[in-house]
């Protein structure tokens, strides 16, 4: 299809915005009119040009139109609200025309404001998806968090036992209604293959919590929330669709987890994604109410409902001072150092977002900054523009407007500018957010519910309006000033004076939007810095080609412990036989994918004294070769071996920080005997590794105990589910498919779960830091380069206008070099007022950054210099360009051209 | 007047045109300062019909296609009105001139 036939089709779809009646009688005429004046249009600028004067035309004629037929129906008004709307629909259908009449020019305003626009609208749908938007709940803002906290630990937010709970519950009056919840895992079998199931526990009161019901079904009740009683799941919808394609009759039915049978009571919401979204199923907490477990067993998260009216304060206040009672009671069940802990209250909304509000908000801080940049340089291009057109005004004020009258013209044309990038941005906001989202690390909360809804397009029109006023102020505040008879006498304005106001707003205007790029290149170098501290970081192993995978060996197929101690030893001799593998071990939670639980320990012979340090560590649990396969070091004595069994001597080995702390020296640990507060049997200390970061990488590294896995029935409780690791000699990720086959030749019912490699996971554990500095240097790159355009800008308009007088001083022997002195001077000057106050900025609010960097300081002197010498280098560089073009003027006709 | 409604009555001054010609006769008068788009051509044609200043007239090609061209006739009432806003901006060319001298000379 040839462009000369496609054009009446998409012209005819305008005149669709044409009253019927109008359409109908001139529409054939109108589209052959249309037909002829494209073809005399020449080129694809023309012919844009066309296209844009052609639409201007058609919507201005469908609103008049309207405009009529709506005041025809508006008798017995008065008539003076309509003249109002007339003026503006005048200086609208004027303003449409002026934008009409320069279409590129246009399309350059229309193109950087759509960026700026849509850039920031994609940020802030982002922001309002993850950090604003309420929670799905009924009266969210009631919904709090309960944490226990042990300062002596560094743990800030800690789970809680049950026994609290059933202190909370029963001793306060602050809330409605309390709940616990925890995470688990089970495995569905039953169908083609088994799956790995995201389980939450409940206690049965989360549903009234919440505010929540099944969608089909029923909740489970207190009769079913006990052990014994609770053979009953809620599945979530995207489990019943994928699994049980819909199917309504699977409730009441029994399903198969980790091979026990439940009854589906019913199916929650689609919108229901309590912790999250990944959730498949929900089952009773279970707790045996007749042997509760005990005390310090902190395992419980509690989200309570708090009662109406009743502030965070005052539930803070209440819980305070329940707490403080338990201190003085001494038969609580905890080890002596950790029997007084607070308990810490945050809004559940809070709680979820987390540490992502800091850096989403600085983004939307920075891409806003980015925004009024781009506003700058719109009103630098409209008041060379209004250069062109100071005759246009002149002659129309000389005609009896009124300079309100004309200011408000201007302030019409800039705000039709901004509609018409604020649309486009729109567009541009739809493709931004897909790629943001694609670009996001995974662990960012909700951002499956980010899109643009309402209040991201009441943001988008305030954007929208507050840059067309923010740009138009300066041609209006330009026109304003315009010495009418001047500009009347000189066609144009090439006076003196009036030269140099305009130049001086022109650079107030460069030099803010400078400032506020080096704000933003301090802020994309601050973090720079901070992620290469980060890469540097030593995480305390070395497994560049390591393979992981986890599984869970359920109960009802291996009953006895050392059931599950047989399979793991089978499946690592059969993994260690893979051809490719070099060496292999299992681990309970692999280094940066969570934190260890944190236990009260005790030393055989060493009674507990007030003044030691809390005896506690980290457990962790591995089988042999697990320190060889991720290459931890061993510091003294020896790795767990092939001598140790689930008979033989209890052994354990700890870590550096570990050793430390309650040893002083790595080699003092050695012979240790020590065991976890309560269990059987103490272990033998008999050897010491290196640390390991293993909640992520920034955080220090804390002490470990390490306990070898066939013997944690008798050291610790029996582990079911840890993770196979292979050090490979070729690629890890070619083996997946071999450690699959060994698991299914072992049990074909047991899924194998979270494949991954060692360096994928610390790849990942950046992911955040990673996404951050990605978005912080793109706008710090767009701001530099925007403020280099309007340095240049400014300055060859200003070589333009002085082209006369640099003739003279050439005439008069200037040296060129001179010249171009004189030029970059000019703009160097303004920059260095920039730098100034861009630093001074970015000292004053580059704490906001604190939190986000690691290992530098929000007041980096290395940084502020390096960003300093980046915008002098690239500033130079735009000085320099219309510098040179001044040393090129030839005198004889500069002095002509007057 | 606006100035459209003054280039589409002159251009009708010496006889009916149809649209097309309407738009081409009022860009060379105007020395290409005036281009009618199809939209704003017929919005404004149909209020000078409406005012009584032109009218429609059957074209002589007329064989009951939908697309055929209207042609548009100047009526005395619209001849009236051309004289009027011709001598009308007569004076304020005059009074323009004298404002430029003025300022010229202050």
């Amino acid at each position: 299809m040839s462009p000369g036939d496609r054009a009446p089709l998409a012209y005819r779809a305008l005149l669709r915005l044409l009253p019927s009646r109008f359409r109908e009688r001139h529409g054939p005429s109108m589209e052959r009119i249309f037909v002829e004046i494209l073809r005399d249009a020449r080129g694809s600028g023309a012919r844009l040009g066309v296209w844009t004067r052609a639409t201007v035309d058609v919507v201005e004629a469908a609103w008049t139109a309207r405009a009529r037929a709506g005041s025809g129906g508006r008798n017995g008004d008065d008539g003076r609200g309509w003249m109002m709307m007339d003026g503006w629909m005048q200086d609208t259908r004027y303003a449409l025309r002026q934008i009409a009449r320069r279409p590129g020019f246009t399309a350059v305003l229309v193109l950087t404001l759509a960026l700026g626009i849509g850039a920031n609208t994609a940020v802030f749908s982002v922001v309002n998806g993850v950090v604003l938007r309420p929670l799905p709940y009924p009266e969210p803002d009631r919904l709090t968090v309960v944490w226990s906290q042990f300062p002596t630990m560094e743990l800030m937010e800690f789970p809680s036992s049950w026994a609290e709970f059933e202190d909370y519950r029963n001793a306060t009056s602050s809330f409605e209604e309390l709940g616990i919840w925890g995470r688990t895992q089970r495995t569905l079998t039953g169908g083609e293959s088994p799956e790995r199931l995201d389980v939450v526990y409940f206690s049965w009161t989360m549903f009234s919590v919440l505010g929540v019901e099944p969608a089909v079904g029923r909740a489970f009740g207190a009769e079913e929330d006990v052990a014994g009683q609770d053979d009953v799941v809620l599945l979530s919808h995207g489990l019943w669709t994928r699994r049980f394609a819909g199917d309504p009759t699977v409730v009441g039915s029994t399903i198969e987890l980790d091979g026990r049978s439940v009854t589906v009571l019913g199916v929650m919401p689609e919108s229901f994604a309590f912790p999250d979204s990944d959730t498949d199923a929900w089952i009773p907490a279970g707790i045996d109410t007749a042997d509760p477990p005990s005390r310090s067993s902190h395992f419980a998260r509690i989200l309570g409902r708090l009662a109406p009216g009743v502030t965070l304060e005052a539930a803070t206040l209440e819980l305070e001072r329940l707490v403080e009672g338990w201190g003085a009671d001494h038969t609580l069940g905890h080890s002596w150092n950790t029997t007084a802990h607070p308990a810490f209250l945050r809004p559940l909304q809070a709680d979820v977002v987390g540490d992502v509000r800091t850096s989403l908000l600085v983004l939307l801080g920075a891409v806003g900054l980015v925004l009024l940049i781009a506003c700058a340089n719109v009103a630098n291009l409209l008041l060379v523009r209004a250069e062109g057109r100071a005759r246009e005004i002149s002659v129309r004020s000389a005609m009896g407007a009124g300079r309100g009258r004309i200011v408000r013209q201007l302030v019409t044309e800039s705000l039709v500018l901004a509609l018409l990038g604020g649309a486009a941005g729109l567009v541009v906001a739809r493709f931004g957010l897909t790629s943001l989202i694609a670009l996001a690390p995974a662990d960012i909360p909700r951002l499956d519910g980010v899109g643009l809804d309402g209040t991201v397009l009441a943001f988008t029109a305030g954007a929208t309006l507050l840059s067309g006023l923010l740009f138009g102020l300066a041609p209006a505040f330009r026109a304003l000033r315009t010495d009418l008879r001047a500009a009347l006498h000189s066609g144009g304005g090439r006076g003196g004076t009036a030269g140099k106001e305009r130049f001086r707003l022109r650079g107030v205007l460069v030099v803010g939007q400078t400032a506020l790029a080096v704000m933003l290149l301090i802020g994309g170098g601050l973090l720079l810095r901070s992620f290469g501290n980060l890469t540097r970081i030593d995480p305390g192993f070395s497994a560049d080609a390591v393979l992981s995978a986890s599984l869970s060996i359920p109960t009802n197929s291996y009953p006895e412990p050392s059931d599950v101690t047989r399979f793991y030893s089978d499946l690592l001799s059969r993994v260690e036989g893979i051809p490719g593998v070099a060496s292999a071990g299992l681990v309970r939670t692999p280094p940066l994918t969570g934190s260890l639980p944190p236990n009260d320990i005790e030393f055989e012979g060493r009674p507990s004294n007030p003044d030691d340090p809390p005896l506690n560590s980290d457990i962790q649990v591995v089988s042999t070769g697990y320190f060889e396969t991720m290459g931890i070091p061993l510091l003294v004595g020896r790795a767990f071996d092939d001598t140790d069994d689930e008979t033989s001597e209890v052994v354990a080995v700890v870590d550096e920080p570990f050793a430390r702390r309650f040893f002083g020296e790595p080699s003092a640990a050695l012979g240790a005997m020590v065991r976890q507060f309560g269990a059987p049997e103490y272990a033998r200390v008999v050897g010491v590794v290196g640390s390991v970061r293993q909640e992520q990488l920034q955080t220090e590294p804390r002490a470990h105990l390490y306990l070898l896995h066939e013997q944690t029935p008798r050291t610790w409780f029996p582990v079911r589910g840890m993770s196979v690791l292979a050090r490979t000699e070729l690629e890890p990720e070619t083996l997946v498919g071999a450690v699959r086959t060994e698991v299914r030749a072992l049990d074909p019912d047991l899924p194998v779960y979270g494949e991954t490699t060692v360096r994928e996971t610390v790849r990942s554990s950046m992911a955040a830091e990673r996404f951050n500095l990605f978005l912080q240097l793109v706008f710090a790159g767009v701001a530099l380069a925007l403020a280099a355009i309007g340095i240049y800008g400014v300055l060859s308009y200003q070589v333009q206008q002085r082209t006369r007088e640099i003739g003279i001083r050439l005439a008069l022997g200037a040296e060129r070099g001179g010249i171009v002195g004189l030029v970059v001077r000019q703009g160097m000057g303004l920059v260095a007022v920039a730098v100034v106050v861009g630093l001074s900025g970015a000292l004053l609010t580059g704490r906001v950054l604190s939190s986000l960097l690691y290992d530098v300081s929000a007041r980096d002197p290395l940084t502020y210099a390096a960003v300093t010498c980046v915008l002098v280098g690239v500033a130079a560089f735009a000085c320099w360009l219309p510098a040179r073009r001044a040393s090129a003027v030839d005198p004889q006709s500069a002095l002509r051209s007057e | 007047m606006k100035a459209l409604r003054y280039h589409i009555l002159l251009a009708l001054a010496d006889g009916p045109l149809h649209g097309a010609e309407i738009r081409r006769r009022a860009e060379e008068q105007s020395g290409g300062a005036v281009t009618l788009y199809p939209a704003t051509l017929y919005g404004t044609l149909e209020e000078l019909r409406d005012a009584g200043w032109i009218a429609e007239t059957d074209s002589e090609d007329a064989d009951g296609d939908r697309a055929r061209w209207r042609f548009y006739a100047l009526q005395p009432e619209g001849r009236l009105a051309l004289e009027r806003e011709t001598a009308r901006l007569e004076d304020v060319v005059a009074m323009a001139r004298m404002a430029l001298r003025e300022a010229h000379e202050g």
